[in-house]
This record gives C-alpha cells, structure tokens and sequence, in this order.
C-alpha cells in the first residue's frame, strides 16, 4: 500500500473541516491575492503539502491530492511551508493573471 | 527584423506559461494575450473531480501568474481571421491586431454530440470549461434519476467516477472493448473494465449511443443504444473527445484541420503547401507536431504537461535565432484520478504493442504496467504507484528493450510476460492520428 | 603537500568518514562528485551527483541495502508467529512488505502529528524558558534544546513516561553508531550496539506489556494493534532513532550555520517566515543524515558506467546537496533559496516519514533561537562532533548570549 494512505483513515469530520474552510473561503477579500498550482505530473504524493496547510492540501483516495488554487490570504504562510517542503518542488505560488505580482520585468 | 509586439492566440495554460516565459527569457516588448473565455487562465482538471464533487468552486480553479507580465488581456474576444501576410489576427468585435511574432495556444473544445437538435436537449451536457463544469453539477445536485456518459475516455470515466461517489445511477457507453483502451491499451483497459463494474457503473461495451430523445418540453428523457435498449436518463454528458479550435485559422494558409495546427519539432507552424510559417508558432493541445523520441510519429496531446512544457520551448524559439531553437522533445506524462485510484502515465502509450506487468498486481490495484513498441519501451502506467514513474522515464529515453529487466521486489516472479497491447484497431496505427482523440482529451 | 587531487576515491570516502574531518567532509565529497560514479575494490558505489541519486532514489531497480549486507545489522535469524523470516524494519525492506509497515506507520503517525504545531510551540518556549537571564550566559544548544525536544516528542507520542525520557534518548544514541559503514566500527563498539539493542529491546517490551493493561488511543497501542512482535519492536526501534537521532543534528546544524552567518540569523529575527526557506538550505547545506545505501536488483546503466546486478551503492546525499549542476553557488549557505531540492530526506518509497515533523521542530526551534538570544556567538568553531558519520552532527554546541529574553 502507498505510503499516504493514512489519509483513508483521518476521521471524516477533518474532510468536512477542509470542505468548510473552502466554503469560508469562497467570499474572498480583496486584499486575495494567493494563488497555487501543483504540477500533478511531478507529484508523488509524498504529502508534505497535507501537513504543512490541512486546510489547503488534501488526499482523495490514497495518492490523488486536491487543493485549493485560491485559498485566501490568511493561508499563505501555510501554503509557502507546503511549497518549500515539496520534495519534487512540484507547488507554484504567483498571483490572480492579469494582476500584476510587480518586480523587474526581465 | 526585431520583435517588438508578441501576441498569444488563446489565454489559457499554455498562452500564460509561453507569456510567462517570453519574459523571463528577456522580451521586453508588447504582449497581447487573446481569449475567447470572459475568464482569466483557470485550471481544467478539477473541473472533472473536485468541482464536479462540489469540494471546489470554479472561482477557485484560477491559475496563477507566475511572474510580472504587464500584458495586454484581450478576454471574453474571439480570434476569426489570421493574416499572414500583413501580420494581424481578426478579431470577433471587428478589431485587428497586429503582431511582429504569433503564437498560437487556443488549444481544444469539446467534440459535441452529432445531432444538433438533440444535442440542445436540456439535460445533454458536455464538460471543458468552467460554466461547462458549473452546469453539469447543478444537474447532478437535481439528483437525476440516471445519467448517461457517452464516451469512456479519461473524462468520461472520471464522470461516472463522480457520479458513483454521490450514488447517482450511471450508465457508460463506450465504442470500444474496455475504457481508456485507447490511450492506454486493452490490459489497463481491462482492469479499468474491473473497477467501474465494482464501483455500479452500468458499464455498456462496445456499445454505441444511436439517438438522444426529449421529451415535449425538450428535456433529454431516454437514450437508443447500438445494443438494442432504450435507456431511460435525464442527463447525458458527451465525452467524445477534443475537436482543435483550429476554424478561425481557415484561408490563413496554416496546416489546420480538425486534428489540430501543424507544426514542427521547433513548436514553428507548417503552412498547407508544406513550408514553415516563420514567425508563426504554436502550443499546447491546439499543436500536432512530429515527436523526436517517437521517431518523428505525429502526435497531438491534450496534456498539462505537455502545454507547459511545449509554451517554455515555444516562447525559447520565438526569441532565438533558428540555430539556436530547441525541439520540443518532452516525455507526455499525464494523470487521472477515479474510482478510487490514482493513474500516471510517462511516455506514448498509444502505439504500444505489448505490455506487461511489472510491479504490483492488478488484483491489487497497485500496479506498473510497461509498454512497448517494436522490441523498445516507450511508456509506464502506474496505478496508485506515483513514487517509481521517474525511473521508467530514464528508462523510456534510454530507449532500453522491452519487457525492460527490472526484477523489482514487488514485480512478478519468474520471467517478464508480456501480453499484446490489443489497442483498439490493433497495431495499424493511422498515421499521423496515432491517437484516438475520444480517448486522450484528458486536460 | 598532498591534496584531495591526489587521493584515489577509496581514501577519498575514508577522509570523508574520519572523525578528524567530521567538522568539513565537503571538500572530499566534491573531489568525489567531479570525479563521477566511483566503484570502490570493494564493490562499493559512490554516488556524489544530484542527478544520479535522485535518479537511483527512485528507480524501481533498486532496493533497501538489507540486513545480510553488513554486519552492523547481523545478528541470528528471526522468525515471524508464522514462520516466514524476519526481514527487519521497514528502513531497510523493500516493497512490498515495506509499503504494508509504512502504511501502518503513517495512518497512525500523521494523524497524530497533524495539529501538533502550537505544542511543540510550548515545548520549545519551556525549553528555552529554564535558562532566561538577562546577563550574559551560555547554553549548549545540543543538550538544552536539539536533543530534549524530538527525545520529549517521540516519548509523548509513544506514551514513553515523562522520567524515562533520559534513558530512551540514551538507547537512541548508542544505537545510532550502528547505522554507520561498518568498516569505522571497532569490536568493542559493535559489541556496545549488540548489548544497547537488547536492552532497548527489553525497555520496549516493559513498555508494550504496560499499554497492553492500559489500552489508550496512542501511536504505540495502535501498533501493537497491527503489527507482530517482531516488527513491532523493529518499528518502534526505528521510529526512536530516526525520528530523533536525525532532528537533534538538523536543530544543531542549522543553529551552527546560523551562529556563522550572523547575517541570516539577524534577518530570521525579523522575519519568523524566513524560517520556512531557511530549514530546507540547512537540510541541503548540512544533512542530518549524510548518505543512504542501496543495492542494484538489476544492472543499471547510468551516466556512462553499468552498476551490477547486486553491488552496492552508497548515495552520498550530502554531496548531492552541493551539485553545482542543481544549485548555485552550492557552497554557501543562502537561507532563502528558492526552489531548493535538496536531498536530505532521500526521496522513493524511503522518503523520511517524520519529514514533516522534523521540519515544523526545526522550524519553531531556529525562530525562538534568534528572537531570544540576544547577540549569540558561537563558543568554539568548529564545535566538537559526534563519531557517527552517517547521522552526523555537533556533539555539543556551546553558545554565549548577552541576553535570553522570555
């Protein structure tokens, strides 16, 4: 069996706490400017980004992880952990396309 | 002559990554992005899973920008007309725009049902873009009495995936002997037989849908099946696979057709006569172009991977001088997620003629299947095994034999026995149209 | 003057293990690393480059180095209640038994760690609260904080009593020497592992009797509930020494290249969310676990040279962290890079199952280190180091503060 499996076994009510987050999430401020993309290709679910932001990251299943593109300022902090501890670096962090991130152009 | 105004025909994955890249790799000059869709880049894949579901809403699918851009938007805008010769792209509000380079990313749609009329029943339904996915799961949420999936590629079978785990009555028809057969060959077709059956999928082989009827008020109310039931369903979700939004190309003189846009290794697109459009390029799904590792087979892939991947090469080419392009000569990988398991894929199924078995078991439902090609392995399947494929793609490009010596300590004992891939249609694969595109539309 | 350019690589990886050159091993795994694939005459692989451990990590045509390969792990054969051979922990099994122990591990471990943040918070925050002054002092922050805290949360989660905790961390330390190539062990050393693994083994077995009067919802009575015996005390032995030994040397390593870059640690004081970036450089800068070994299940080409079915390989992760192929300027610690691959926790179906934990541990300890302490400076440079070369780390690491602020 694959090493993330333990996620089958987490109590239900942890599933219905990240659908409730997301709920929450759904009316966004308008400071938001988070958003995230995993590479499903490179993933292999090692599941560092669960651990790292719950309310973000989550197992369907034992290998399929899920997540959330647009979860919010107040997660950041958490999504940055979870990027930083992908082993294959497969989590990429900008912003909403078309609000512009600033920085150099080149 | 210098490239001041790059613009970028279809604003999705692709069209953000090539833009994304364009800068990175120093052009500081004007980017347009054009797309037909009101919306900012938003991811597809979930729209199958976790929108479906309703853990996700669309709003938060959205995609992000990676890097500063400062480009232009053009959405919810229609690209109709593309003129080589004086360098514009016509727009569907009647506005040109003109361009130094061009690259083409507008990618796919999905094929519709064949019938106009009965295709505009309320309850028929297809799934590529957001409203698409928002539709279909308010339909799901009525609680329909049955559904119908007509095709079982990787979103169809993702469809009846969903439909089970809310406990909805589905039917799935499919042409062919097995689901994904097509993509990934009668083995994992047949195991993937195995786990629809377990999940209550209705499952109707080789089967055809023949005639969606409605009823007075024009609500789909039944389905005429090739194998001779009428089938009683309030809702149909058309998977037939992708068509290339390749119409507003007509007359430009590119090699467009339903397949796709013609292009070569160097992601450059191909005119009709035969030549290469010089500053015209193309990526992502919309691209059909000959793969160096695949021994220069056409190849057109509705992958993530590859739209990310081939926008990266496309946005290099579009800056360099010819000496110093680069081929797009990336493994396709692809993923899927249903009933239960988690599938990878690295390398072109498509095409194989053996297979075999090489960790895990079918039974189960852990497994890595390898495939070959005329004595070469050319591509692994992994189910609900994500953590070996990057080995099997050092393999695939090594080109190794096949059945490939592995002796892993969860593969079979004994010797490797390869079993004939049986895609459907056997090995006579159609040039230039190596895939079945109803079964490899996965986003 | 002879210099590493001299040295076959055969004394090269001697170098690199020698407890004189414990403090630096870097300039002999970078010899190594620009000299390639190595086979030793001992059939021994080195492996020194990013590409090819990663590679090799996940290869399904290599295997756990196993217990037969090296007398550290020997010892009479064992048998399961059904007759079937005892194959050792799941570190050094291959699928698919491995993957059954790990899945048994990780539904019971992950769950119980999930929220488990704001406790090693407090734990970290008690820690540094019994040495407050605000006159200058002096803390050794291996002994006062590296080792107590993972000792404190391994316990805690094995329900290991509270004044026992001493005497488990002690099993783990000695054990720790027998993960080590076997060629730096003397007799006498791989008779001290032989006696501390009987002893672990009779604790362990006072402690399973113990939960089994007094059942709870705790890691250690779900395992019993699922494993045998024997892979049961191989487990819990495995869960005590890496999911301590290893942390203890990334709290110390990362608190060392902090006290040596000022600079960094300055800017963690301000910034708490450096922390994030900075614990994966310490992984890539200074592993806690130095190399893994491995062994060929087929003959594998790679980079131009064919590893036989059956050799050995020894992945050097710590130099693999320093390709320069892979990360710029690979000798200098730069706590916020970017995308950092490192390979400290090696990658496959081994991946470090308390990675996770390891992470957050570390995470909370350099924070609270750097708010504080009030102008640390570093006691003696190079601290002195542990024997072990594998699981390599300070053996002390002494500290002077002005201040230490609650």
């Amino acid at each position: 069996m694959p090493a993330n499996s333990h996620f089958r076994a987490t109590p239900k009510s942890s599933w219905d706490t990240w659908s409730g987050a997301m709920r929450r999430w759904r009316t966004r401020s308008p400071a938001d400017t988070l958003r995230l993309v995993v590479d499903l290709n490179r993933c292999q679910s090692y599941g560092q980004c669960v651990f790292a932001a719950p309310a973000v990251f989550r197992f369907h299943g034992a290998e399929a992880l899920e997540y959330d593109y647009a979860p919010g300022e107040s997660a950041r902090v958490q999504v940055e952990r979870a990027a930083a501890a992908c082993p294959v670096q497969a989590i990429s962090i900008g912003t909403p396309p078309g609000r512009e991130p600033g920085g150099p152009l080149r | 002559m210098t490239t001041e105004k790059i613009v970028v025909v279809g604003a999705s994955l692709a069209g953000l990554r090539a833009a994304e890249a364009l800068r990175e790799l120093g052009f500081t000059g004007a980017v347009t992005l054009i797309g037909d869709e009101p919306h900012h880049p938003y991811d597809r894949p979930p729209l199958s899973k976790a929108v479906l579901a309703g853990r996700l809403s669309t709003a938060h699918t959205q995609l992000p920008q990676l890097r500063r851009l400062d480009a232009e938007w053009l959405l919810g805008v229609a690209a109709t007309g593309l003129d080589l010769h004086r360098r514009q792209v016509a727009l569907a509000d009647g506005r040109r725009v003109g361009f130094d380079k061009l690259l083409i990313t507008t990618g796919t749609r999905a094929r519709r049902w064949r019938d106009p009329v009965e295709s505009a029943l309320t309850g028929v339904h297809l799934l590529r873009t957001r409203e698409d996915a928002e539709r279909l799961r308010a339909a799901l949420t009525a609680r329909p009495r049955r559904v119908l999936v007509v095709g079982g590629g990787f979103t169809g079978s993702e469809v009846a995936s969903l439909c089970r785990d809310l406990d909805l009555a589905v039917t799935l028809a499919h042409r062919d002997g097995a689901p994904l057969a097509g993509a990934l060959g009668a083995a994992v077709g047949g195991f993937a037989t195995g786990l629809q059956r377990e999940a209550g999928v209705d499952l109707r082989l080789n089967t055809t849908v023949e005639r969606l009827e409605g009823d007075a008020s024009g609500r789909l109310r039944r389905a005429r099946l090739s194998d001779g039931t009428a089938l009683e369903a309030d809702v149909a979700v058309v998977a037939l696979g992708a068509v290339g939004n390749v119409e507003w190309l007509a007359g430009s003189g590119l090699a467009a057709d339903g397949r796709g846009l013609l292009c070569d290794a160097r992601c450059r697109a191909r005119t009709a006569d035969g030549g290469v459009a010089e500053a015209i390029y193309a990526a992502g799904d919309v691209a059909r172009w000959p793969h160096p590792l695949y021994d220069g087979r056409l190849v057109r892939l509705d992958h993530w991977g590859n739209a990310v991947a081939q926008a990266r090469v496309a946005a290099h080419n579009m800056l360099h001088r010819a000496v110093d392009h680069r081929e797009h000569r990336e493994l396709p990988t692809f993923w899927s997620n249903q009933f239960g398991v988690n599938l990878k894929s690295v390398g072109l199924t498509a095409g194989a003629d053996q297979v075999v078995i090489n960790q895990g078991s079918l039974d189960a439902r852990k497994f890595v299947a390898a495939h070959g090609r005329r004595g070469r392995l050319v591509a692994a399947v992994a189910v609900d095994s994500p953590r070996v494929l990057d080995g099997y793609a050092a393999l695939i490009e090594a080109r190794v034999p096949f059945p490939p010596t592995i002796n892993a300590t969860d593969g079979p004992a004994g010797p490797p026995h390869p079993v004939p891939a049986a895609f459907p249609g056997g090995h006579a694969v159609p040039a230039g149209g190596h895939h079945r595109e109803d079964d490899h539309d996965h986003r | 003057m002879i210099t590493v350019e001299d040295l076959s690589q055969a004394e090269l990886f001697t170098e690199a293990l020698k407890q004189a050159n414990r403090p630096d091993p870097y300039p002999f795994y970078k010899e190594l690393r620009r000299r390639g694939m190595s086979r030793l005459d001992d059939g021994r692989w080195l492996v020194t480059r990013h590409r090819e451990i990663t590679r090799l990590l996940r290869d399904p045509r290599v295997g756990s180095f196993q217990r037969e390969s090296g007398a550290a792990n020997a010892g009479p054969v064992l048998h399961h209640p059904d007759g079937t051979p005892f194959e050792g922990s799941f570190l050094v099994q291959d699928p698919p038994g491995h993957d059954r122990l790990r899945q048994a591990v990780t539904q019971l471990l992950i769950p119980r760690i999930m929220d488990m943040r704001d406790h090693l918070e407090d734990l970290v925050t008690g820690l540094l609260d019994t040495h407050v002054t605000g006159r200058p002092g002096q803390i050794d922050v291996v002994a006062d904080l590296a080792y107590p805290l993972p000792v404190t949360v391994i316990c805690e989660l094995l329900g290991v009593p509270r004044e026992d905790e001493a005497i488990f961390g002690d099993y783990a330390r000695r054990l720790t020497r027998g993960l080590d190539p076997v060629e730096t062990q003397t007799e006498e050393e791989l008779r001290e592992l032989a006696v501390a693994r009987v002893e672990l083994a009779s604790y362990l077995s006072g402690l399973i009797a113990f939960r089994r009067e007094h059942p709870d919802d705790g890691l250690l009575y779900g395992l019993m509930n699922v494993l045998g015996p024997l892979d049961l005390h191989a487990t819990l032995q495995l869960l005590l020494i890496a999911g301590h030994e290893t942390t203890v040397n990334l709290i110390a390593n990362g608190t060392l290249a902090l006290l040596r870059d000022p600079a960094a640690a300055a800017r963690l004081r301000e910034d708490p969310q450096l922390a994030t970036p900075l614990v994966e450089e310490v992984l890539r800068y200074d592993p806690p676990v130095q190399m893994t070994r491995r062994r060929a299940l087929a003959d594998i080409d790679i980079s131009g040279v064919t590893i036989p079915e059956g050799d050995t390989m020894v992945l050097i992760l710590a130099a693999g962290n320093r390709d320069a192929e892979v990360f710029a300027d690979p000798d200098t610690f730069v706590p916020d890079r970017a995308g950092n691959a490192h390979l400290a926790y090696g990658g496959g179906a081994h991946y470090c199952v308390g990675a996770s934990l390891a992470r957050a541990e570390a995470q909370i300890a350099f924070t609270a280190l750097a708010r504080r302490l009030d102008a640390p400076r570093l006691v003696t440079d190079p601290p002195p180091y542990r024997d072990n070369a594998v699981l390599r780390g300070p053996e002390r690491l002494l500290v002077s503060f002005d201040r230490l602020t609650a």
